[in-house]
């Protein structure tokens, strides 16, 4: 078993009487890409704050690189990037002096022209904080969090706000810290973006780990295999059984039915034959493979945003 | 350490990029700068522009501090900058170093800006203690970025921090003594002020551009900014925020109070006192007599003779700087010109013989507050600059000295001689008995000296040289009249005398016959005082003096006092300069005293020949070239503090006796008695710019010296009527 970059046990965070993360365990391995997902108030930031050493926990135990971020959170600092969800340079700074003040903060850095390099910044060196594009100041806010060669990396929901293009190429950058065998914990309300970054996910809804693996354990943890979408002419009793299917919601007064199943032909042919039996008609019918999206849904029972 | 500095250099650059910060940093202190010093005139009144320089700093100061640090902390808050730090291992205390220290960095440039225009611009000339000043002010600065930054620490939003700064700005401002004068504050506020920071940085700045002291004389102050720095950047780190989101509670601000909590202390040992209202009237003073000006075509009665029909006199910074015949220097491009077109400037007349604690006055008056301090202002008023007390309690007499050398009292200056060295039962102990028994013992030991043996006045007289007096008074005095007085014992005044000159002091001699002054000159007095009033004073003594170099001081004033209430005259209160300096009730009673007169136990009213015979004296005594002195014995009964020196001269010119020597007598000759010849009694370059101005030429006419038109006082133009108002016991 590989090291573990974030091991949290039973964390929890209160604020007063508000419960924001009420007891999540994670195990994040070195070199993964980790995803936490969730809804607005889930605790995402709560969590991941606490894990940077910027927040103190109310209970449960946690232990970021070896350290506790609680006691050691100088240590921790100045071993781990970070990149916040909120938060500016001020206007006059030019880019190249901010690389060079942050880099100054830490007890070893990396070489600052390459890392504006690597973020595209490089033409960007002598131009002021203000006159960046938002997609820039993320980059530049990347280049900032990676300053000190960091083993683990925190994004705080990274490509919130931004345009699809310049997401693409945050991906592509955080993507690319794979290649270099960091860890990674980001959050994110996008559902593509954890998809497409993350090794594994855990979807937190109100302050809880609701379900915890890759995406498509998750789906299947949660929903089974398939979705069978059925459409009849007449309304469907509410207390009609299809033994095949693991749940059934009912939607248009009953006359649509989506149900969750493992075994989609068995199910299919259920309502095929209780179309039959009671003499109506399946207008439609469709089988599907449940998304991360479904499962987020049924187990947080809240859309979220489209990406793109 | 490494952190400090990039967030150092990091402030440092983004401080050059911030135009509100520049502005509040530079040009808003600037603009004042231009502002007042082209009010004040500049170069013509070096004290005022040094009180602009410190007005300008504090402003400066206060800029950086409030604005600077503390609103700019609030709003990197605020806009999410700060919080970027967080996630870096170095903590927020470096950022606060970093803060306080680049903002002193900037501040210094200013301070150089500021002193180098003053220099180039207004020839304002460099600040003697502009090492302490750098370090007073650059304490100043840095408690005031403290407060700052406990400022940033304790507010919520910009919106609030500006608030909170509106509050604080405002009072340090105009409580800091900058914009007006404490003195002109209501009682309430002068409390208040003494709470306030900025009123302890502004008063430390100016005690060191204007009264030149150094950093030691402001040590309290200089120690509450330390503590205050430290203080409020330790709470500000406490009590530090990331985030705009963590809200501190209302009552965080109190902590605002803790931070300035060695000035809350200050405050109230300052509370009951006077010291800072008494700071600022000695810096108002140094201000004041920091001028730069030069009295053109004014007649120079030079005080040891020579006399300049149309001369130049050019003052700077408290001292005659130049003196010539007009025309024949160039006259300086900045000093301020004053036309003595037919006037006379003259040494400050200098009262050898007063008694201060007396008002000269009938009735006494119990209420009066500190009667002293008006009557030498009453003196100042009438161009006499110095007066010889001889013959006053000793420690009010030392500690008014002290207080007129410090500039807290305007007024002419104290030469104390403190206490009587006379016989029990001998004169001086009858002043005792007029008192009542409970202040008797204080009172002898006060203003009286009763050696019991030769070895107990010359231990005396070393305590007395110790305590600080300027000479030592003693009496020959026996039998006067019906009033029986015992004699001091010769041996014991010839102590008295060896013990003075052991000590370095000047000796004056109370003496009431040709026996007493004999034994005076025997003894090696160095003044005579009063001479003999029944009798002629034999020639064989007068060469003696002269031979001795010893000073005679007739006091006729108090010895024509004897003659005019014998004729019920007023004439000793008709001058108006009398009737200047005391209260026009206070003059009704003296007059009705006087016309109701009748001769008593005393030697008022019933000695009229005495005054014929000081006269002659007087007359033979400069005949026989001894040194003459001017002195009134003021205090006695009708002897007014004020124009006791017009009216001695006056009598003395009636005497027979040249206008021109009479002039000597009241100036040089008595700086020489009171060895201070080397800065007083002549008008020559670098003398105390001590001098009057008077209408006419009282060398041809002596009553020309009630005709002032200007007293200058260690290079202050005094405002007369200024001081009058001061003079309240005896005019109002
Ligand atoms: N500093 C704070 N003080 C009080 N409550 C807080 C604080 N920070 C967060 N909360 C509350 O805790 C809960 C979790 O918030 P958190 O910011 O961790 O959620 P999140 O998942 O990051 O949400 P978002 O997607 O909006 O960023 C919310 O109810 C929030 O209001
Ligand atoms: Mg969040």
């Amino acid at each position: 078993m590989p090291n573990l970059a974030v091991e949290v046990r039973g964390l929890q965070k209160s604020y007063g009487e508000n419960h924001a993360v009420k007891g999540i365990d994670l195990a994040i391995p070195e070199g993964e890409i980790f995803g936490l997902l969730g809804p607005n108030g889930a605790g995402k930031t709560t969590t991941i704050e606490i894990l940077e050493g910027i927040r103190a926990r109310s209970g449960g135990d946690a232990l970021v690189l070896g350290l506790d971020p609680t006691r050691q959170a100088a240590a921790l600092k100045d071993r781990i990037g970070v990149c916040l969800q909120h938060t500016n340079l001020p206007d006059r700074i030019r880019v190249g002096e901010a690389m060079r003040l942050f880099s100054r903060l830490y007890s070893r850095s990396a070489d600052t022209d390459q890392l504006l390099a690597r973020v595209d910044l490089a033409g960007k060196k002598h131009a002021f904080y203000r006159t960046l594009s938002g997609g820039q100041k993320q980059r530049l806010a990347i280049a900032l969090a990676l300053v000190n060669r960091p083993r683990l990396v925190f994004f705080d929901e990274p490509t919130t706000g931004l345009d699809p293009a310049v997401r693409r190429e945050i991906h592509t950058l955080i993507g690319e810290l794979r290649a270099d065998h960091c860890t990674v914990l980001l959050t994110t309300h996008y559902i593509e973006e954890a998809e497409r970054l993350c090794g594994r996910v855990a979807i937190m809804t109100e302050g809880r780990v609701a379900a915890e693996g890759s995406p498509r354990e998750i789906q299947e943890q949660t929903l089974g295999k398939a979705l069978v979408e059925a459409r009849f002419a007449a309304p469907v009793p509410e207390d009609t059984a299809f033994p095949a299917a693991g749940s059934c919601e009912r939607a248009d007064g009953g006359r649509a039915l989506i149900l969750r199943t493992n075994d989609a032909g068995a199910c299919v042919s259920e309502l095929v034959r209780w179309a039959d039996a009671h003499g109506t008609r399946l207008e439609d019918v469709a089988v599907r493979r449940a998304s991360l999206e479904d499962a987020f849904i049924a187990l947080t029972g809240r859309r979220l945003p489209e990406e793109g | 350490m490494k952190a400090y500095l990039a967030h150092t250099e990091n402030a440092l650059r983004l401080l050059t990029r911030n135009k509100v910060a520049l502005f509040f940093t530079y040009l808003f202190p600037l603009i004042f700068f231009f502002l007042f010093g082209g009010m004040f005139g500049g170069a013509k009144n070096t004290g005022a522009m040094l009180q602009v320089i410190s007005v300008v700093l504090t402003i400066g100061v206060l800029g950086s501090g409030l604005f600077g640090a503390g609103m700019t902390t609030v709003q990197e808050r605020e806009e999410n900058i700060l919080r970027r730090f967080k996630v870096t291992p170095s903590g927020a205390l470096p950022i606060l170093l970093a803060t306080l220290t680049s903002g002193l960095i900037a501040y210094l440039p200013l301070i150089g800006i500021i002193i180098a225009l003053s220099r180039v611009w207004l020839h304002v000339p460099l600040p003697p203690r502009l090492p302490d000043l750098l370090v007073f002010s650059s304490l100043g600065l840095l408690a005031f970025r403290g407060i700052g930054l406990l400022m940033a620490s304790v507010v919520n939003s910009s919106q609030e921090g500006q608030a909170v700064v509106q509050i604080l700005y405002l009072p340090m401002l105009l409580l800091s003594g900058a914009m007006l004068p404490l003195e002109m504050l209501p009682a309430s506020l002068q409390k208040l002020a003494a709470f306030l920071p900025s009123a302890y940085l502004f008063s430390g700045m100016q005690s060191m551009l204007l009264d030149q002291q150094n950093l030691w004389h402001s040590a309290w102050q200089a120690l509450a900014l330390v503590l205050t720095a430290g203080a409020a950047t330790f709470l500000a780190l406490k009590l530090f925020r990331w985030d705009k989101d963590e809200a501190a509670p209302p009552r965080a601000k109190w902590w605002l109070v803790a931070g300035m909590a060695p000035f809350v202390f200050l405050g109230l040992t300052q509370l009951n006192s006077q010291a800072r209202v008494v700071e600022e009237k000695k810096q108002t003073r140094a201000m004041h007599r920091n001028r730069q000006f030069v009295v053109e075509n004014v007649r120079v009665f030079v005080g040891d003779g020579p006399v300049i029909e149309r001369g130049r006199v050019l003052v700077k910074g408290g001292k005659i700087v130049e003196v010539g015949e007009q025309g024949g220097l160039p006259a300086p491009p900045d000093a301020e010109v004053i036309s003595g077109a037919g006037k006379t400037l003259l040494p400050g007349l200098i009262d050898m013989h007063v008694h201060l604690g007396a008002s000269g006055l009938p009735k006494y008056d119990p209420d009066e507050k500190n009667p002293e301090d008006r009557r030498l202002a009453a003196y100042l008023y009438c161009g006499v600059t110095a007066v010889r007390s001889v013959g006053d309690w000793l420690d009010r007499s030392l500690a008014l000295k002290r207080r007129v050398e410090s500039g807290e009292v305007l007024g002419a200056e104290l030469f104390a001689y403190g206490p009587l060295f006379t016989a029990e039962g001998g004169h001086g102990t009858e002043y005792l008995d007029m008192m009542p028994a409970n202040v008797r013992p204080q009172a002898r030991d006060q203003f009286l000296r009763i050696p019991a043996s030769p070895a107990d006045a010359a231990t005396m007289v070393h305590q007395l040289r110790l305590d600080g007096v300027d000479g030592i008074k003693a009496i020959l005095q026996g039998d006067f009249g019906s009033i029986h007085f015992v004699h001091l014992d010769p041996p014991i005044y010839e102590a008295v005398a060896r013990a003075a000159h052991a000590e370095g002091l000047p000796l004056a001699t109370h003496t009431n016959t040709p026996q007493d002054v004999e034994e005076a000159i025997a003894a090696g007095s160095d003044s005579i005082e009063h001479g003999a009033l029944s009798d002629h004073l034999p020639s064989a003594d007068l060469e003696a003096m002269k031979a001795a170099g010893l000073a005679y001081d007739p006091t006729l004033s108090v010895v024509a006092v004897f003659r005019d209430v014998a004729a019920h005259s007023t004439a000793m209160l008709d001058s108006p300069l009398v009737q200047q300096v005391v209260l026009p009730a206070k003059m009704a009673e003296a007059r009705q005293a006087i016309a109701a007169h009748t001769a008593g136990p005393g030697p008022f009213g019933r000695h009229p020949e005495f005054s014929g015979n000081v006269a002659a004296n007087l007359v033979a005594a400069w005949q026989a070239g001894v040194t003459l002195i001017a002195g009134s014995d003021a205090g006695n009964l009708y002897v007014i503090h004020g124009p006791t020196v017009q009216r001695e001269l006056a009598l003395w010119v009636e005497a027979g006796i040249p206008a021109p020597v009479a002039l000597q007598a009241a100036t040089s000759g008595a700086a020489r008695v009171l060895r201070a010849q080397d800065r007083l009694g002549r008008i020559a370059p670098g003398m105390q710019a001590s001098f009057l101005l008077v209408d006419g030429d009282p060398a041809a006419d002596i009553h020309a010296l009630e005709r002032i038109s200007s007293v200058v006082f260690r290079g202050e133009i005094v405002n007369r009527p200024d001081l009058l108002k001061d003079v309240k016991g005896e005019r109002h």
